[in-house]
């Protein structure tokens, strides 16, 4: 017994440093460290770069901005000399968030470099090599970022957006030919956000994510598109439990949704542009109703973009209301237009009645509600107009019953037109919802942002 | 009232055969005591049946104490803030960082108490402040820091600095 004491404080002794700690502690301090700080790490001594290296490629973010272009050529070099380091790489984020008119600096690398880049997408043998060869020799970020997520196989998340989706084609081609075995295809991808900043893209752009066999999560913008594109033939898409897509089209959310047999979250945003748009919520409801018996999380946003405001009125007809989501039963949480819900004016319905009877978080946006009360909001005068006011009041006070296990409200206020410290007290102030948690926000960003933070 | 009923009693023992009677709330902050208490009567708490923490020392223990009276009613970690270590912040509370100013050797030991007595908390806490000890360092300082001796050939450390150049800070 004794000598078992003794070895086992020495023993203790010696793992009371860095070097030494058991894993599972290493890991979890280097859990704690920014990129930068575990490449240097790589750099201490062998031992840590044994421990950091796995973790320096599992989360791999690269960002690319109007002052620099990240190394990504350096990346790929790397990877193509040291493809061990391939399976690694658990989490990949393309990133970078810049206006569209903003010029991106262009990649410069070095002849060699491109040689052997060149060489490795020759090797691939696929039908547009040529293009992505030009692509990588003119320096254009797309063939890059491509030929990084060509040779993944492990990732579990995989995040291109905005700056990254300037240019989507030669990109979706890429996670095609993945999805179709003609480039290693993804084992393990759970989540993807392959999110285009651009409108006018092709089909085969926002379709390109669905043809990958077994996602569950998936963010895509299907921007301006009315039919679906299924180059691999029709997918089952019974793998996907949430979606996030922004889409004007009904008609295609319901080829979408028609698929989607598990899919237990939806965030459905879109918004409006200078051509004629109608909207027709029944239309909406019809989509919604494939997904009506698994459906727990429902985020429907509207927005008119903000170039918009004020300028000529869109040619704008609004019929329907998303009334019937009352017969949701498994929603939970739900965030949508207070006036697609319930309407406004003369045919206003009590709020109560149209809401799902087990929702538990409810968000009621102001999306909309210029449009529908038939006038756009005048720059000049920040005032919103008095009837709209009226008709929000209106639904607090013939809010007579509520949900019962409804245990938050959230008013998020977009278009800044809710009067919302007086909506904020009736709220607060009703004995309905003395066990409520009541937020009433000037604006949030957009849910699926929320999803690229949480990666 | 029941604020004025004393708190129930329960008694630890470190390997070096040290009882310390402490709140029972206190050494539920250990899912590792907490666990054993459950499989425990009530009646079989006592100072001789102290309840044997193998890995820990007197002093450590001593230690791992103070932090768990003073985190006492710390409202319990949520699930979501368990995932994804990366993206949470290395900010420390200020009566923490005071606490962890001990010398290395120390610091590890409470790392390794706090991971064997399953304290979540007091285990972020300690791993935060070893990284950092790290952060914003260069690798000769990292060495610096942790008594660490460079095994690499100059050639090896330029092979890796080239491999690595991507995650540099610019």
């Amino acid at each position: 017994m004794v000598k078992d004491t003794s070895n086992c404080a020495r023993s203790r002794r010696k793992r009371g440093s860095l070097s030494n700690a058991p894993n599972e502690i290493v890991n979890h301090i280097l859990g704690f460290l920014p990129t930068s700080s575990l490449a240097n790490l790589c750099l201490v001594s062998k031992s840590l770069r044994r421990r950091a290296e796995p973790l320096l490629y599992s989360n791999i973010v690269l960002e690319w901005t109007i002052e620099r272009a990240p190394l990504i050529a350096e990346l790929l070099q790397t990877l193509l000399k040291r493809p061990e380091l391939l399976a690694y790489i658990n989490t990949l984020s393309l990133q970078g968030n810049e206006p569209l008119n903003s010029d991106l600096p262009s990649l410069k690398p070095s002849g060699f470099i491109i040689r052997g880049l060149v060489a490795a997408v020759r090797k691939f043998n696929v039908s547009f090599a040529d293009l992505w060869v030009q692509k990588l020799q003119a320096g254009a970020m797309d063939a890059y970022a491509a030929l990084l997520i060509a040779q993944l196989s492990n990732v579990s998340r995989l995040a291109v957006v905005d700056n990254f989706l300037r240019s989507p084609d030669l990109l979706a081609q890429v996670i095609q030919a993945k999805a179709l075995g003609q480039l290693p295809k993804f084992k393990r991808l759970e989540q993807m956000i392959f999110f285009a900043p651009t409108r006018n893209q092709t089909p085969e752009v926002a379709m390109a994510p669905f043809n990958l066999p077994a996602i569950t999560h998936l963010v895509v913008s299907a921007r301006d598109i009315e039919a679906l594109a299924w180059p691999a033939g029709e997918s089952d898409l019974s793998h996907l439990t949430s979606l996030a897509i922004n889409s004007h089209c009904a008609g295609l959310m319901a080829g979408l949704l028609s698929r989607t047999w598990n899919l237990k979250s939806l965030s459905w945003e879109w918004e409006y542009y200078a051509e004629a748009v109608n909207v027709n919520y029944d239309e909406i409801m019809g989509a919604l109703s494939h997904v009506k018996s698994t459906l727990q999380t429902l985020h429907i946003r509207v927005e008119l973009l903000h170039y918009f405001q004020g300028h000529e009125e869109p040619n704008l007809t609004i019929s329907g209301s998303l009334g019937a989501l009352a017969d949701f039963d498994e929603i939970t949480d739900l965030e949508v237009p207070l006036v697609a819900l319930a309407g406004l004016g003369p045919e206003i319905q009590p709020l109560a009645m149209c809401l799902p009877r087990n929702v538990q978080s409810l968000s009621l946006t102001s999306g909309m509600i210029y449009q529908q009360a038939g006038w756009l909001p005048d720059l000049e005068d920040e005032r919103p107009d008095e009837s709209v006011v009226e008709a929000i009041e209106e639904f607090v006070v013939t809010y007579t019953t509520r949900p019962p296990r409804l245990r938050s409200i959230k008013v998020i206020d977009n278009a800044n037109c809710f009067r919302t410290q007086q909506i904020d007290k009736m709220l607060e102030e009703s004995p309905l919802f003395d066990d409520v948690e009541i937020e009433v926000v000037r604006s949030t960003s957009s849910p699926w942002r929320h999803s690229l933070g949480g990666m | 009232m029941a604020e004025s009923k004393p708190a129930q009693k329960i008694w630890i023992r470190s390997n070096d055969d040290k009882t310390f009677e402490i709140d029972r709330d206190v050494g539920e902050r250990s899912v590792l005591i907490k666990n054993l208490l459950e499989d425990v009567g009530d009646a079989d708490l006592s100072e001789e049946n102290a309840i044997p923490i193998q890995n820990v020392n007197e002093t450590v223990l001593r230690k791992v104490i103070e932090w768990c009276e003073h985190h006492r009613n710390d409202p319990p970690a949520s699930q979501d803030e368990e995932s994804d270590a990366r993206k949470k912040t290395t900010e420390i509370e200020e009566w923490d960082q005071k606490f962890m100013q001990v010398d290395q050797e120390m610091l590890f030991e409470i790392i390794l108490a706090a991971n064997y007595l399953d304290i979540k908390a007091l285990l972020d806490v300690g791993c935060k402040t070893v990284a950092n000890m790290i952060k914003g360092k260069s690798p000769e300082e990292i060495r610096k820091t942790f008594n660490i001796t460079n095994d690499f050939s100059p050639e090896e450390e330029e092979q890796i600095r080239r491999e690595n150049e991507w995650a540099e800070d610019r």
